[in-house]
């Protein structure tokens, strides 16, 4: 069992009482060519990315794998950019993680630069549990981990009771009926 | 990044460039975790007045040889996701060839206290080498995540 499938478990069977909350770093390392061509022709350069956040339940949509579809968990992701200097700014991209219909469970990750959209297979390395993966000759690491924290149970419903008649003569009451 | 012969890997190249004289190598990276998160650009130049700027890289010859440079202000993630800045606190990488396996490297990470005294954590594991971004990466226990980027220098 990975990270990945972990998750993609918990999403599918919640356990009664607990909420689940998804926490991520990534960063981005590599040689984005852009789509742009500069004055010279195109542009070529390093760029990297570090992107901080904490997702929690209530911003994570996740969808069931349904006939033709597979299963799939979105979250934002707030990034700040390092280079390029134009993109310091700090803005949040949606993050889609897909479990592929495959025999063996494989993951694909999809989201959008500013300048490229970037997809690839979710590899888990071992021993760190890190994401990664390469797309357009750029690798990221996004690292995940997966916390359960205790949630209030709700209360049932209240039940008003006639009046004359305890809960407990109630009970009897349905019992031998 | 040419060399004499067909590169091997990219950390042969790095090795092989630092080793020659006349050329330098450029060094940038990110270090992720859950709680921790760091960027590199570090240069190894045998002329110190280039200026590329970036953090001194050091090579030794050994045996074994090796790579050392710093990461800087290495960020500390609270539990509340806010990272906030430890400028005292940061991480030294030593990359070492290893001498029995040729084409085989380790990387090293030492994450120093606030103190500088001494280490606070050691992270060791094999550097490998992404095939398709030629990024190398490694990681060691449970954290971190150590991704580089080496070019040569012109």
């Amino acid at each position: 069992m990975s990270v990945l499938d972990d998750v993609f478990a918990a999403l599918a069977q919640p356990a009664n009482g607990t909420s689940i909350i998804l926490r991520g770093v990534a960063t981005l390392s590599g040689t984005i060519s852009f789509a742009d061509d500069g004055p010279g022709g195109p542009i070529s350069a390093a760029c990297y990315v570090v992107a901080t956040g904490m997702v929690q339940t209530e911003s994570l949509i996740y969808a069931p794998p349904r006939a033709g579809k597979t299963a799939a968990v979105r979250f934002l992701m707030p990034l700040h950019y390092v280079w390029p200097a134009s993109l310091l700014a700090t803005e949040s991209t949606a993050v889609t993680l897909t479990k592929n219909a495959t025999a063996q469970p494989s993951y694909t990750i999809d989201f959008a630069l500013p300048w490229t959209d970037v997809a690839f297979t979710a590899t888990v390395d071992a021993p760190s549990g890190v994401i990664y993966g390469s797309a357009n000759n750029a690798l990221l690491a996004l690292a995940l981990s997966l916390a359960f924290e205790p949630q209030p149970r709700r209360k049932k419903p209240f039940e008003a009771v006639p009046a004359g008649r305890s809960a407990f003569k109630r009970s009897r009451e349905n019992h031998r009926r | 990044m040419k060399l004499d012969g067909p590169p091997l890997s990219i950390l042969d190249d790095a090795f092989a460039v630092a080793a020659a004289a006349g050329a330098g190598i450029l060094i940038e990276g990110n270090l992720t975790s859950i709680n921790v998160s760091g960027l590199v650009t570090s240069v190894y130049q045998p002329s110190p007045n280039s200026l590329l700027g970036g953090a001194p890289a050091t090579y030794d010859a050994g045996p074994p040889a090796t790579l050392q440079f710093d990461f800087e202000n290495v960020h500390y993630s609270s539990s509340a996701g806010a990272s906030l800045p430890a400028a005292s606190q940061f991480a030294s990488v030593t990359l070492t060839q290893n001498r029995r396996t040729p084409g085989t490297y380790t990387m090293a990470v030492t994450f120093w206290d606030g103190s500088h005294i001494g280490p606070a954590v050691n992270v060791q594991s094999e550097a490998k080498i992404d095939t398709a971004s030629g990024v190398v990466y490694g990681s060691g226990a449970a954290q971190p995540f150590l991704t580089l980027l080496i070019k040569a220098l012109p």
